[in-house]
């Protein structure tokens, strides 16, 4: 671990959180990428997160990591809409699997959780910085 | 002069300790949103109380909270941890200030 801990696991939120809001983006720049059925849909992310392990006795632990993304349907919504050119034989066409309220209550919680990890960032090196102003 | 000594060795395990618990909630807020993390708290105050009074080794355990986890098995709350944080923050400059203070001491009981 390195000298100044807290700053690092503040760090790690930081970049899970980062990571975080660059799905969203994603999901809600494809929620309307619509495809013939049958065609590749873009699959929802959904960010997973878990805490990254500990490392040596004295460690408290060392913040958070992204262990996976989770996709959404690859078959998407089928939507019926024969106006549509894209449109299969029955009328159908394929949207992505991105629900854009869920979107955006995550966005809020990504954006909250970012600035208190920044919050953290700042307050532990305040913190470091008192100590580094020890002298005899 | 053993007495300022003991009490730096005081402080010094004080400041170890408030940057162990730093750590810890530097954690527990990385991990606000981690499904099934369960918060830690780190304890040493007691344990330094009654080394001070009694003799014998202080020691810092870190322990699981222990509150009432959510849907997702996560029971960080992070209003308490800010709060935690604002509080050790405070702590670690006023252990930083004593410190000084006994250095200060030192100094001028050497140096005359």
């Amino acid at each position: 671990m390195s000298m100044f801990p807290a700053v690092n696991i503040a760090g790690t939120g930081l970049e899970v959180d980062q990571t975080w809001i660059d799905a969203i983006g994603g999901n809600v720049a494809n929620a309307q990428d619509a495809v013939t059925p049958g065609q590749p849909v873009y699959r929802d992310e959904e960010i997973v997160a878990g805490a990254a392990p500990a490392s040596g006795s004295a460690s408290a632990g060392n913040g958070v990591e992204v262990t996976g993304i989770a996709l959404g349907s690859a078959q998407g919504i089928l939507t019926y809409d024969p106006s549509d050119p894209i449109a299969n034989k029955k009328g159908y066409v394929a949207y992505p699997d991105v629900n854009i309220g869920n979107e955006m209550t995550s966005l809020v919680e990504a954006q909250v959780s970012y600035e208190v990890n920044a919050k953290v960032l700042q307050n532990s090196t305040d913190a470091y910085n008192a100590i580094l102003q020890i002298k005899s | 002069m053993a007495d300022a000594v003991e009490a730096i060795n005081v402080l010094n395990f004080a400041l170890d300790a408030i940057q162990q618990r730093q750590q810890v909630i530097a954690n527990n807020i990385a991990n606000e949103n981690t499904p099934g993390y369960q918060a830690q708290v780190v304890n040493f105050e007691s344990s330094l109380a009654d080394a001070v009074a009694n003799g014998g080794t202080a020691t810092a355990t870190t322990t699981p909270e222990g509150l009432p986890s959510g849907s997702d098995g996560n029971n960080v709350s992070l209003p308490a941890e800010l709060a935690l944080e604002s509080e050790t923050n405070l702590e670690n400059q006023a252990v930083v200030n004593s410190l000084n203070s006994e250095f200060a001491i030192f100094s001028t009981a050497v140096s005359g």
